[in-house]
Formats: structure tokens, sequence, C-alpha cells
């Protein structure tokens, strides 16, 4: 540990641009040798300091991740974000006894924002519509015949192929 | 306390302190962590918004321009995120676990006695239980975790057994990659 008596606050501490930890954690990230690739880029000072490090301890590089020695789970490996399939689902649902309401799915994967859209189909169809979810917006009206051709007018980025139809769909 | 936790399902709304508020957590934060009255200006500056993010399991974060700051959990001590603790590492009393602990404190997991009582740790000072806590590690100049401890270091040591230290912020956990916050 450094002695931080004569330093002065705040301390600027430079985080890997890979794992977000701070450089010399990065032996512990998901994939150290993409840390690494990042920090001999970027950080050269901290890379040179860890090799030596390394190479005084063990006499190997630090590309090579060191295995687990004590029991339990390591790390969980964190989930590369896959290019998200584009896909809109349309399903309806019924509420009461002749009232539906249209679920739309996938809007996100589009890059349309929620609120906007859901704005947009209330003013449209004369009905509520909110935001329910993380990627889900209900329109209250069954508007499941007449929503994707709105859709595809107004985000040119819809096409025919991504519509998924779901029919009826209990909730 | 932030394993599963992100800014989209765990925030539940965001307020500014009002200036009257500002002034409370200004004056329990120095009387919590003297260290850090020298430095409170820097961290909450009187003339701007200071924002609580209200989120589940009764936890408020404060945040500043962004900057995620302190968290506290119901009337709990208020306790600075590792980003704040990194800048200004003085203010939360020490100890340091050895070498082998990391990788387990960084999945989540409690600290144990042992690993606060082997040659590579360190307990400098002594500490009553529930204390807030830096966790150091050893060989390595930033803390890896905040947390608390659940006995007094002495009694750490005597016993050296079970949950010495509750991990309650660790890098790369929900609130570290939170990072900050967009309204
Ligand atoms: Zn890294």
């Amino acid at each position: 540990m450094a002695e931080d008596d004569a330093a002065s606050f705040p301390l600027a501490v430079d985080y890997c641009g890979v794992c977000s930890m701070p450089p010399e954690y990065c032996e512990y990230s998901a994939d150290p040798s993409k840390c690494y690739e990042w920090m001999k880029v970027n950080l050269p000072d901290h890379y040179s300091r860890i090799e030596a490090i390394a190479a005084q301890l063990e006499g190997v590089s630090v590309g090579e991740g060191k295995r687990q020695t004590r029991g339990g789970k390591a790390m969980k490996k964190v989930k590369i974000k896959e290019e998200s399939v584009k896909r809109l689902c349309i399903s309806r649902s019924q509420r009461a006894k002749r009232k539906c309401v249209t679920v739309i799915v996938g809007l996100k994967s589009f890059d349309i924002e929620l609120k906007k859209a859901s704005r947009l189909f209330a003013g449209h169809f004369s009905c509520g519509s909110s935001v329910t979810g993380d990627d889900e917006v209900v329109v209250q009206g069954d508007v499941y015949d007449g929503i994707v051709d709105f859709i595809k007018d107004k985000w040119p980025q819809v096409t025919e192929d991504h519509v998924k139809y779901m029919g009826d769909q209990k909730r | 306390m932030f394993r599963k936790f992100s800014a989209g399902e765990s925030v539940s709304g965001t307020t500014q302190a009002k200036a009257s508020v500002v002034r409370g957590i200004r004056t329990k934060l120095t009387e919590q962590y003297p260290e850090l009255a020298d430095y409170i200006s820097d961290i909450i500056p009187k003339k701007e918004p200071l924002h609580i993010l209200k989120c589940h399991d009764h936890i408020e974060i404060l945040m500043r321009d962004n900057e995620l700051l302190l968290f506290r959990q119901r009337d709990g001590p208020y306790i600075p995120t590792l980003r704040l603790l990194h800048k200004y590492p003085t203010i939360l009393p020490r100890v340091q676990v050895d070498k082998g602990a990391i990788r387990f404190i960084l999945s989540g997991a409690n600290i144990m006695c042992p690993g606060l009582t082997s040659p590579g740790a360190r307990m400098d000072v002594s500490l009553p239980q529930d204390t807030v806590v830096a966790v150091m590690a050893e060989g390595k100049e930033h803390c890896v975790s905040i947390g608390m401890t659940k006995m007094s270091t002495d009694e750490i040591t005597r016993v050296n057994k079970g949950i010495g230290v509750e991990n309650i912020h660790f890098l790369c956990d929900g609130l570290w990659n939170m990072k900050d916050f967009h309204r």
C-alpha cells in the first residue's frame, strides 16, 4: 500500500476500459487478456508495472490467466451483449368480455423510444396506451390489424419480416 | 446489498434534496467521518443540487452531477461508493485481506475471519463491531470492497472463524456498474 499522507485528494484513479476495475484488479476480470490488450494501448504505465510484478512473482507473462486455487465459485463471466435480434412481437389479449388490449414487444431493438411510441399509438388509435415493461407497450384496444402498418409507416426501419404475429395470448 | 442492482429496475425515483436536507446530510457526514470534513465542500458543494435516488430495499443513493457519491439503507450510516472512496481513500478505516480472498469478494462473498488474520492480511487499528471499513487487498493500492465489521477486530483475531466483515459494496457489483444515472 502506498503511503498517502503526502498525497492530495481527490486522487485521480485510472480504470480499465474493459472490466471497469482499477487495472491492478484486471487479473480477476472475466477475460484478463482483453483487459491487458486494452491497457497496453491506453494505460501503458499500468501495463508495464503489472507486467513487472507478474514477472517477478512467477516468471510468467500476464497474458496467462491464473488458475483458481481455492474452492468455491469464481467470478461470473460477464455476459457479452449480442447484437440483439430485431423482432417485433404483436399479440392481443382479452381483458374483459369484449375488450382487448394489444401488446407490442420489441420496439427497443429498433431504437424506438417506447414513451414516444406509446403516445403516438394513443393518438392514432384514440385510445389509452402505456409503457408496461422494459420493452413492452400496451395499447388499450383491439388494434391488432392496424398497428403494424402504422409502425411500418412511422419507423421505416421496421419491415414485415421483423414482425411476428402472436395471435391471442393469455396474460 | 448490490449484487442484483440496476438503474432500470432498482431505482424507483429521484428527488432533488432541499437545502435543509443537504445541510443535515453534510452535518451527519462530518460527524460520521471526521476525515471527510476537509473535503465535504468538494464532495457536496453547498450551491450545487444534490439528488437522492430512492431504490428498493429502502436504499437511497446521493448523487451529484450524475455521479453517485454515498448511499445508505434505512437510517443506517451513509456509506461512500467505491468510486468516491478511491478518490478519498482516507475517509474510512481499513482492513486488509490476503490475496486469496480477493476473488471471493469480487463474487460477492462476505469476508471470513481467516482472510483477515492470515499472513497477507492486516488489521492495524482496533475497531468495534458495526464499523464501516474499506477492504484493502494484499498487494493492491485501491480497495476492493466496502464492508461492515460483524464483530470487533479483536474478536476477529480471537475467534478466527465465521464472517468477520459483511461485504456491502464491491468492485463490479450492481452499484459499481451503475456508475452514473441519467434521469
Ligand atoms: Zn480490466
